[in-house]
């Protein structure tokens, strides 16, 4: 299973996880099974005028993510992660570490 | 031809003006380009000879032939495109789209991409007196007026006539559409804070589109200098000061124009005409 986290900056497992989802300055893909950060990469879309969220999504579901974290999605982004299977846990201001940490209590409940 | 009304800020009386100015000149054709809440039926009283359905082509992808080759999404200017190869998905937010048909025409499979004409709006036709009356009306929850008024302009508009054209208030994407093939924008104020705040984004607008422009101030009260003094100093003229009257507004919330509760306007406006003809 992999993780797809919205990141306000990129600073390995200490990055922050942003405020907004789609327009987030980076994204981490993390693999659970392996336990570990499989790659972190810069949004260059982030400043485009439309559909930044839809853009986001679909990279998310393209790298074969199955959870996306950060903060709520807007309504065209949910729809694209919904069409991909996709569930949504969210979070926001809290390390890339801790939230990967947060997400493993909330599966084990 | 061709005189636009607009406001920057919203209730200033761009459309009772507008509606009495075209009742004195009695001809050409009169324009509700308000599209998200055209009202100035209310004022014309208009008799509607056709509605017509305003579309657009929106594009539609069969998931069973598309090869999810992505080139659609990597065209479209506006991300309304969502190709998912490994989950073999295909989506389109109509939202977005802008119907440039640039989608359809990358397309490299036949039939995989088709663009449908989908309602956004309609237009209503009529008369009113000797005027014709042409109005848009975009359905609600529609994101943009945008098309529906340029495509009332490119297929109404009488070159050869008057055309008077009721903007929609603000400053933004429609106003621009309703008159950027203006011969003379009138700018309808209002002697408020709000009201010279606003109309000052739509002047830098209109004078940066190298436009002819004057001002109608209404609801003017004895003390306009600030207005006066702003608009001297941008070299703009004052065309005509319509009264601040409590009859004007009762009789406006009952349809009622503004000539006739105030009937020497009517002279008024046919000298503005002949004074913006010969500009």
């Amino acid at each position: 299973m992999k993780l797809f986290i919205a990141l306000k900056d990129n600073n390995g497992m200490d990055s922050i996880v942003d405020e907004r989802f789609g327009r987030a300055n980076y994204f981490a893909v993390y693999d659970l099974d392996k336990d570990e950060l499989v790659e972190i990469f810069e949004n260059s879309w982030k400043n485009q005028e439309h559909g930044v969220g839809i853009k986001t999504s679909t990279i998310a579901i393209e790298k074969g993510c199955d959870v996306a974290i950060g903060a709520k999605p807007g309504p065209k982004a949910e729809e694209v992660l919904r069409s991909g299977k996709m569930d949504f846990f969210e979070i926001k201001g809290i390390s890339l570490k801790q939230s990967v940490e947060e997400y493993k209590k909330f599966k084990g409940d | 031809m061709y005189i636009s009304f607009v406001s920057g800020k919203g209730g200033t009386g761009k459309t009772i003006i507008s509606t009495s100015f075209a009742l004195s000149i009695e001809k050409g054709n009169y324009f509700d380009l308000d599209v998200e809440e055209p009202n100035g039926y209310i004022f014309l009283k208009p008799d509607i000879e056709k509605v017509e359905d305003f579309n657009l082509p929106f594009p539609e992808i069969n998931e069973s032939i598309c090869t999810f080759c992505k080139k659609c999404e990597e065209v479209c200017a506006y991300n309304a495109i969502s190709i998912i190869p490994p989950i073999k998905k295909a989506l389109v937010f109509d939202d977005l789209c802008h119907s440039c048909g640039a989608c359809s025409y990358v397309c490299p499979v036949d039939k995989a991409l088709v663009e449908v004409d989908k309602r956004i709006g309609e237009v209503r036709v009529g008369k009113a007196g000797e005027l014709r009356f042409v109005e848009g009306r975009l359905d609600i929850g529609q994101a943009s007026g945008v098309p529906l008024i340029s495509g009332i302009i490119k297929n109404y508009l009488n070159k050869d006539e008057l055309n008077i054209v009721d903007s929609p208030p603000g400053s933004s994407c429609p106003v621009v559409e309703s008159i950027k093939r203006s011969d003379f924008i009138i700018i309808v104020t209002e002697p408020t804070p709000f009201g010279l705040s606003d109309m000052s984004l739509i002047v830098d607008v209109v004078l940066d589109m190298k436009k002819k422009l004057g001002v109608i101030v209404n609801k003017a009260s004895d003390n306009i200098s600030e207005l006066e003094s702003y608009l001297k100093e941008k070299g703009i003229p004052i065309l005509m000061k319509v009264p601040y009257k409590i009859e004007i507004q009762e009789n406006y919330s009952k349809g009622i124009p503004l000539i006739e509760t105030l009937p020497e306007f009517k002279e008024k406006f046919i000298n503005l005409y002949e004074k913006l003809k010969n500009e």
